[in-house]
């Protein structure tokens, strides 16, 4: 979470298990600031293990987009979509 | 007709927002027939990204080919069109206020895309589409969902039409 500039202490405005996703998958989403003060909104995803990762992990990156509802562009399965290359963190 | 239902400020904000992401590029003015200014940019973004929704996408891992993909697309040179470019600042939680929108003339992309190439490391973000958006290529960067595809390193979504 700090190494994708979020607060321990911050507190998520949304999140969801989306309903076509396997069991253990959760999303968060989170408001920064960043540059320039500008608002971003940061997605925290939990992982189940997966070819990339031994262990379940957590995500943490930028949206990818915001749709007019406020809320980041998803996947057909319903998950939010973020941008590539974010924080990851395993945990046993 | 797509509404925002932005206040003037915001309207403003998001405008000046977009207007600096153009800005930091550095591109030689000459190369854009017209900016497009938010929020008519956003409207033409949703219309661009409505239609290539509509379209059969291709993916594939990692956007080393992104440029390639862009260059190899065939523009008919008596068109305009409108290339939507990456930008470099963060978004600003509305739908691609992110990237600048700009018109240029077909005998001008070429050496424009190679030029933004020297300048973005990572895009995230390209399309070009003929100016009555009958034909164009929109090309998405994003992590993978394991789900969907097998892993969560960077994808690159292709549509053409």
């Amino acid at each position: 979470m700090r190494r994708a500039g979020i607060a321990t202490s911050s507190m998520p405005f949304a999140q969801r298990t989306p309903p076509k996703t396997t069991s253990g998958f959760e999303q968060y989403l989170y408001k920064t600031t960043g540059e320039g003060g500008r608002e971003r909104t940061m997605v925290v995803s939990h992982h189940e293990p997966d070819s990339d990762h031994a262990c379940a992990h957590w995500h943490a990156a930028e949206a990818k987009t915001i749709d007019s509802n406020g809320l980041p562009s998803t996947f057909s399965n319903g998950a939010w979509k973020y941008q590539a290359n974010g924080s990851v963190v395993e945990h046993k | 007709m797509i509404e925002f239902n932005l206040t003037k400020t915001q309207e403003k904000k998001f405008a000046l927002m977009q207007r600096m992401n153009f800005e930091r590029l550095s591109l030689d003015p000459s190369f854009a027939l017209g900016v497009i200014e938010f929020p008519e940019s956003s409207i033409l973004l949703q219309k661009i990204s409505d239609i290539a929704n509509s379209k059969n996408n291709s993916e594939v891992q990692g956007r080393e080919r992104l440029f390639e993909y862009l260059l190899n697309f065939s523009i008919n040179q008596d068109e305009a069109y409108f290339l939507i470019l990456p930008g470099l600042l963060p978004q600003n939680g509305f739908t691609y206020t992110k990237y600048p929108a700009i018109k240029v003339d077909a005998k001008k992309i070429h050496p424009l895309l190679n030029l933004v190439r020297g300048k973005i490391a990572e895009p995230d973000y390209f399309s070009l589409v003929s100016e009555k958006l009958e034909h164009g290529i929109v090309l998405d960067v994003y992590a993978g969902n394991p789900e969907l595809h097998g892993t969560d390193k960077e994808i690159l979504q292709i549509a053409t039409w």
